[in-house]
């Protein structure tokens, strides 16, 4: 075991690459990376750019699983596609090898044009239960929910994401890992309270590193998370405050999909959102008028992807999926919402409490 | 209702400007080709580096000393080939990229890693009139300005924060943190095999009071202490006169010079004193490992044993270098094995001498270098965050562009983008305003007009080619067309040509098309070429401050200043910038607070 260990320790030449971040994240946390293997379900855009973070941050190894070819459309827009080639006789992530070799050389990469998440509960089991870190991308409601279980289950760190044209969403459940911790801070969970947040960011001080302690955190499932219930009387007052406007977006593009709303055409797909949308930001006790996106410039949720959204979202989960996996200090909180419509990106953490 | 591909035509059709292809550049490239952008020109001086292959994505082992504009060029081009994407391998301050070249794009982004040639864009976008994106990123934390002539603050609208120096005698006489010892082994780097500066002197100061003890003793006592010790010989000229013998270098920096410091004994009544070192003894202390074991052992402290050998080896190879490049004076490269080896066993032998903690290569490395962390993920967002801007800026919804920061921890509203509007322009900025003018404090009698050019005129206000005529007597001072020959100008003193307390300077630079008025005020305290510049005459702002209601600055302090931001900034970015306080149009409260001014970053500035 122990020479496992040394033989998987950052070299010399892969110091002098990976220098700039070291310089940031530290040699431990490098030779956490160095040891990730990380699954990542989706070849999409964004699929690309989490791709990319994390072959950059070198981890051991990246599977890849995509069963789709690829479309006319993503060549010129997802930069792992060699436009000289014919790309739509190839699955997404066999179009991408290319790239991604060059990319990073120290980090292995199996790709799997399996449709993964169609198989058995036990056979998508067995094959998630190992890694470091499970990635799904671009994903049905359904898919990610069960595959969200099945990782809590074996308690794999686990994050979702999706693009809806300007807007991008991305969820985090690291349930059960352990993260550094300032020694004399008392966070209990991942789920702070807002109150008591705002007393403590006052008192945060410059403090050494050996002053931080790792802890062990608990993390909410996807479903609780985005099923919050808005309607106690102790969360009323704080919807406004800590529920972004882009969140109900979001929300009304998973139920969609949940309800197999969408038909593909884009008008008709639009009437349908409406309804949701007044209903999911009437929940959240927020009012349909103040929203600063409305319906007419819900096209902007529709393909194709705005690319500077999936950078952003894509750039949160590299970074996220790095601080999960080398067990830095801790991550932001369960779900980050990024909206090019009113350049926000915002965190919250729900269930709300 | 059609795709919003079709609510932004013009995607398709502006011709866009990119200054820098490293960190950022790399990912905005990408991003404005994905996003459908199809006119783009990238411009960068730079060449692809190691250290660079973490994050610029484009980029290659094979490539590494290729020119970044050609091959981020050329990759992008491979996964988007409709994009008409060209470059040049060259720098901005070239005059070729005068005013019709930025008129002929229709907006310009910087991905730049220096304030020098940010300023200067700033400067060609101001004149051209185009609207400009500026970034900066460092570590977990990025920042995107939009900058649109006349609306918006420009670039330089507000004072940045000053590199961070150390007082002179502090590195020769007094060092107590290893930055000291850090920058003494620089300057002796410089002394001994590089250009040398008269402000970089190595050896004991004599004349120094004790910065924070100035009454421990008077004038008498000091000399009395060295009165019967030779004054200390330049480094170069000792090093030649021993034909550069490691050891005899090593004996008079880390022994007699040390002896000599001891004897100046009001600095030790409340330090601890140095302790002298020589060469036959450091070499028993610890280990002594080869200069190429040490370099397998980069991240370790090394002995003091192994510092010494390090020395000697480091001498003896940049002595060689030297003597090979027919005697072109070196310069400190932090990237270069022997001369970073140097610098780092200087600097902890002489830590070790003053009881100071000795540190590792790799930690040295980041001080010298001022290397500042950069992943690709910051990076990344950074750039999508521009492209967000620019393409509502070119769509007519120049009032929603936002200038945005990214920040590490969400603040209590969860903001991890915390989004901004941009500020007003600031009615002093002496580059955006329509009276443009700075107070410049000097001593008349002691700075050059060459200090004025270089280092006032060139280094701090970043003119390229400026000309002064002087406001009162109307004799040209400076000239940028050498055919006006005004070489001897150059070294005559500011108050032989007319320049006192109160001369108004008219300053212009041609490619830059800025205009400027200086206004002199005479300050005796300042020696040889020091100066300060400042945007109002400080007594002016004093009776303003003196005027002020007290209250009024603590409301504007921002309500959440996060305290945990400093800490990353100070530790990772040696001279990130200090939080600020802004005055908010129409009185609102700022949401985002103290660091929401802290940009530029990727920054590598020598010490």
């Amino acid at each position: 075991m122990t020479d496992q260990k040394e033989n998987l320790e950052v070299s010399k030449q892969e110091q002098e690459v990976y220098d700039r971040q070291i310089r940031l994240w530290g040699m431990e946390a490098q030779n956490k990376l160095r040891n990730a293997k990380v699954l990542i379900i989706g070849g999409t855009q964004l699929g690309a750019e989490v791709a990319k973070t994390l072959s950059l941050a070198g981890v051991d190894a990246l599977h890849l699983v995509d069963h789709r070819l690829v479309q006319e459309s993503e060549v010129g827009s997802n930069f792992l596609l060699d436009a000289s080639i014919d790309n739509t006789k190839l699955t997404k992530w066999v179009a991408a090898r290319s790239f991604l070799t060059n990319l990073n050389r120290n980090v292995k990469l199996h790709i799997d044009e399996t449709d993964l998440l169609s198989k058995s509960d036990s056979e998508i089991e067995a094959y998630v239960k190992d890694f470091t870190i499970v990635i799904v991308l671009d994903e049905s409601y359904e898919r990610t929910v069960k595959l969200n279980e099945l990782c809590r289950k074996h308690k794999v760190r686990f994050v979702s994401g999706a693009i809806f044209g300007w807007v991008g969403y991305t969820f985090f459940d690291f349930n059960g890992h352990s993260f550094l911790t300032k020694a004399e801070e008392s966070i209990e969970t991942a789920n702070l309270d807002e109150e008591s947040q705002n007393t403590k960011t006052n008192k945060v001080v410059t403090l050494e590193e050996d002053q931080f302690e790792p802890k062990e955190y608990t993390y909410p499932s996807f479903v609780e998370a985005f099923n919050s219930d808005f309607s106690s009387k102790k969360v009323i007052k704080k919807c406004k405050r800590v529920v972004p406007t882009s969140y109900f977006l979001v929300k009304t593009m998973l139920l969609a999909c949940k309800e197999n709303k969408l038909s593909g055409d884009m008008v008709k797909d639009i009437e349908e959102l409406i309804p949701i949308w007044k209903k999911e930001v009437v929940a959240g006790n927020h009012i349909v008028e103040n929203q600063p996106v409305q319906p007419e410039k819900f096209n902007h949720l529709f393909a194709p992807e705005f690319t500077p959204t999936t950078a952003c979202i894509g750039g949160i989960i590299g970074q996220e999926s790095i601080k999960a996996i080398s067990e830095g200090k801790l991550p932001i909180r369960n779900i980050f919402i990024y909206s090019a419509l009113d350049s926000t990106g915002i965190a919250c953490d729900f269930p709300l409490v | 209702m059609p795709s919003w591909k079709d609510d932004y035509p013009k995607i398709e059709t502006v011709k866009l400007l990119v200054v820098g292809a490293g960190g950022i550049g790399c990912e905005l490239l990408k991003n404005l080709a994905g996003t459908g952008f199809r006119n783009v020109h990238v411009i960068d001086l730079d060449t692809i580096d190691i250290s660079n292959l973490n994050r610029q994505f484009l980029f290659r082992k094979e490539h590494v000393s290729s020119s970044k504009a050609e091959i981020a060029t050329k990759i992008v081009k491979q996964f988007c080939p409709n994009i008409n994407l060209t470059y040049d391998h060259d720098s901005i301050f070239e005059s070729k990229f005068g005013i019709d070249f930025f008129k002929s794009f229709d907006m310009v982004l910087n991905a730049l890693d220096n304030r020098g040639a940010r300023n200067h864009v700033n400067r060609m976008c101001y004149a051209a009139n185009r609207h400009l994106i500026e970034s900066g990123s460092s570590g977990y934390f990025g920042q995107v300005q939009v900058i649109m002539r006349g609306k918006t603050e420009c670039y330089e609208c507000q004072d940045k924060p000053k590199q961070k120096t150390f007082p002179g005698c502090t590195i020769r006489n007094t060092p107590s943190e290893h930055i000291h010892c850090t920058v003494w082994a620089k300057h002796v780097f410089n002394q001994l095999f590089g250009e040398i500066d008269i402000d970089d002197d190595v050896s004991p100061d004599m004349q120094a009071v004790d910065p924070e003890n100035p009454d421990s003793s008077t004038q008498e006592e000091r000399e009395e202490e060295v009165a019967d010790t030779p004054a200390p010989v330049g480094t170069r000229q000792w090093a030649e006169s021993v034909n550069y013998d490691a050891e005899k270098i090593f004996d008079k920096l880390f022994t007699q010079d040390i002896v000599y410091l001891c004897k100046m004994s009001h600095l030790w009544k409340q330090r601890k004193q140095p302790i002298p070192l020589t060469y036959a003894s450091a070499l028993t202390q610890g280990d002594a490992y080869s200069f190429q074991a040490a370099q397998n052992k980069s991240t370790s402290v090394w002995t003091v044993a192994t510092c010494a050998n390090v020395f000697a080896t480091c001498i003896k190879e940049l002595l060689n270098e030297l003597k090979n490049n027919d005697q072109t004076p070196l310069s400190f490269e932090k990237d270069h094995p022997v001369i970073m080896s140097f610098v780092a066993a200087c600097a902890n032998i002489r830590a070790h001498i003053f009881s100071i903690q000795t540190k590792s290569l790799f930690d040295i490395k980041a001080m010298a270098g001022n290397i500042i962390p950069a992943i690709a993920s910051t990076n990344a967002i950074v750039a999508g965050m521009m492209v967000t801007e620019c393409v509502k800026m070119i769509s007519g919804q120049e009032a929603d562009a936002k200038c945005s920061f990214l920040r590490n921890t969400p603040n209590p509203r969860g903001k991890i983008f915390a989004e901004q509007e941009p500020f007003k322009p600031n009615p002093k900025c002496y580059i955006c305003a329509d009276v443009r003018s700075v107070y410049l404090y000097v001593n008349p009698d002691e700075m050059t007009v060459g200090g004025l050019c270089e280092k006032v005129l060139k280094q701090e206000l970043n003119m390229i080619a400026p000309d002064v005529v002087h406001g009162g007597t109307f004799n040209m001072i400076i000239s940028s067309d050498p055919e006006d020959k005004m070489d001897e100008m150059l070294t005559k003193k500011l108050s032989e040509v007319s320049i006192d307390n109160g001369a108004i300077l008219n300053c212009d630079d041609y490619m830059q098309e800025l205009e400027l008025k200086l206004f002199i005020r005479s300050a005796d305290h300042l020696k040889g070429d020091q100066f300060e510049v400042a945007r109002e005459d400080t007594d002016d702002k004093k009776k303003e401050e003196a005027a002020a209601e007290v209250p009024m600055d603590v409301s504007q302090e921002a309500p959440e200043a996060p305290a945990e931001v400093p800490m990353d900034v100070s530790q990772e970015a040696p001279e990130a910038p200090e939080a600020k306080k802004r005055k908010v149009e129409g009185g609102e409260q700022e949401e985002e607070g103290p660091e929401a001014k802290r940009l530029r970053t990727e920054e590598q500035h020598p010490l």
